[in-house]
């Protein structure tokens, strides 16, 4: 444990002073920060007026409110996994302190759990800020209890992201065991392709032609109560959403706990292969032969 | 110290080690010779570990293999890589700080003054900052800073200027004096000449030849020999004694081989 707490502190303190290095830098960094407060002071601004907005639609508003922002998470939570999945190959594939770090005496388990919080930290930051803006949003239109939400949501986002992170690790080591090298960057064209696809399948999965009809009034409740995504229950954001609007079930929350376990048990399996980074290795030479 | 018993290792078709031998001796330098792609790294590759033989071969290090015990079987030796890897962003201090965590050891002010001494380096520089040389002594401390019995140096003396080239070679003759066995692939005859103990000379995935500079010219059957010509003579086959014979000839006859270039 000490020695992934003295990557993690050397990571950071790479990190400080590579943004704190020069007058350039600072500028840079300031530049950063203004851009990107002014991003997320639009984004809840933006969102705040549209939550309010449909609010306002009694009973029906509350629950398109709900479904959009079980939507855009599942979104997010996509986008997060494509993105986890592009840091992971290149911190597995390109990164040389891989086999920099494997010439010492490190634990095979260390170095991958490290990798994993490292992968997790670089992927992740931009979508817990972005969610926790939508949300809070959300949550102040709502009029919930906003520190208790504040603390609940904190942590359930952070558990969900991270849960990404790990899936993406998975899935990483599970891809680079099975396919050759010179096959990831078409898996990844091919992974772009399908989550666009999902993406317009789950718009497809919303039926909307429904709401082409005279009585739409009497006919959008209905459809936003019957608004459903094949197999709904199992994606982890609805669990989420459930236990904001206090819709929360049992099931649901066994589902996703029975996931979350096989995701961790999955990366003991595999991050216990040793052979696997030693065949990364091997690949890679074996391209430069 | 170091054992190595019928070691394979085979990149997709292309066999680079068949059943490869090797046995070094407490306080021996040894030194791998051989063209590129002979197999010089993957045999340090797969002493630290970071390759596996593809047969069932044995690598012991004082009688440790490496499936006995991961990390204790690391920290019996210190690897130099050709290119080594750095923390550009972090002082040599904080390099070596770290270096010594993962070896499990305490990192003194007093060792650590000294070794920087030794090394005739600044502490408190940062890495980024340093020259190839400079960074090349901080990758050799951070091998020596556990005291290990067994030196793994991968190419050391690539891009070094003729100082630190000076200092390598007394540095490697001293720790050959504190006992300390060392192994490394070098492509400069030279220093394998005047550094070695024996000389290992890979070909066709083997130990070809072994032996002392004066045991490997006795086998090519003439005296007074460069390491080179020996070299040549040992692993060229017909196609560099072609070579040879045709560079003769032309000198012989005063013409450049190499003239239709310009």
């Amino acid at each position: 444990m000490k020695k992934i707490i003295t990557l993690i502190y050397i990571k950071y303190l790479i990190f400080k002073r590579r943004i704190f290095k020069g007058k350039k830098s600072k500028f840079s960094l300031l530049l950063f920060i203004t851009l990107f407060t002014l991003i997320l002071g639009f984004t809840f601004y933006f969102c705040k007026n549209i939550f309010s907005y449909i609010h306002d639609f009694d009973e029906t508003g509350k629950l398109l409110n709900l479904k959009i922002l079980e939507y855009f998470t599942i979104f997010l939570i996509l986008i997060d996994l494509l993105s986890n999945i592009i840091v992971a190959l290149n911190i597995v594939l390109e990164n040389r302190e891989f086999s920099f770090l494997m010439s010492f005496p490190l634990s095979h388990s260390s170095m991958c759990m490290y990798k994993a919080i490292e992968i997790c930290f670089i992927s992740n930051w931009m979508a817990y800020i972005i969610g926790f803006t939508i949300f809070i949003s959300w949550a102040i239109v709502t009029g919930l209890n906003l520190i208790q939400f504040i603390i609940v949501f904190a942590i359930l986002w952070a558990f969900l992201l991270f849960m990404t992170s790990l899936t993406a690790f998975l899935l990483v080591q599970i891809i680079l065991y099975i396919f050759p090298i010179r096959w990831i960057s078409r898996l990844i064209h091919f992974a772009v392709i399908s989550i666009s696809v999902s993406i317009v399948f789950i718009l497809r999965a919303l039926k909307p032609e429904k709401l082409i009809n005279p009585d739409v009034r009497g006919v959008l409740k209905n459809y936003i109560m019957e608004l459903k995504l094949p197999f709904e229950n199992f994606y982890p954001t609805h669990w989420m959403i459930s236990t904001f609007s206090g819709n929360s079930d049992l099931i649901t929350t066994i589902v996703f706990f029975i996931l979350s376990i096989l995701i961790l048990l999955g990366l003991i399996v595999f991050t216990g292969r040793k052979s696997l980074y030693r065949k990364i290795i091997f690949q890679k030479k074996k391209g430069c032969k | 110290m170091l054992e190595i018993n019928n070691i394979s290792k085979s990149y997709g078709n292309l066999k680079i080690l068949d059943s490869l031998d090797l046995k070094l001796n407490d306080g021996e330098i040894y030194s791998l010779l051989g063209e590129n792609g002979s197999g010089k790294t993957t045999i340090l590759n797969l002493l630290t570990g970071l390759l596996i033989p593809d047969n069932d071969g044995i690598i012991k290090i004082n009688g440790l293999g490496i499936k006995d015990n991961e990390v204790n079987y690391k920290k019996s030796f210190g690897y130099v890589q050709a290119t080594p890897f750095f923390y550009e962003e972090l002082t040599i201090k904080e390099f070596l700080l770290f270096i010594a965590t993962l070896y499990d050891i305490d990192l003194d002010e007093t060792r650590f003054e000294n070794l920087v001494k030794i090394f005739e380096i600044d502490g408190d520089l940062f890495i980024g900052n340093l020259s190839f040389g400079q960074k090349q002594k901080v990758a050799i401390i951070s091998a020596l800073i556990h005291r290990p019995r067994l030196l793994i140096l991968d190419e050391p003396t690539i891009g070094l200027d003729p100082i630190s080239l000076k200092f390598f070679k007394n540095l490697i003759l001293s720790l050959k004096s504190f006992g300390v066995t060392i192994i490394f692939a070098t492509h400069i005859l030279e220093i394998a000449a005047n550094l070695s103990d024996r000389i290992g000379i890979l070909k066709d995935g083997k130990i070809y030849a072994e032996g002392t500079f004066e045991e490997l010219s006795a086998m090519t059957g003439s005296k007074h020999q460069t390491l080179e010509e020996i070299f040549i003579k040992l692993t060229g086959g017909d196609k560099y004694r072609k070579l040879l014979k045709t560079l003769e000839e032309l000198e012989k006859n005063e013409k450049n081989y190499y003239s239709d270039i310009y």
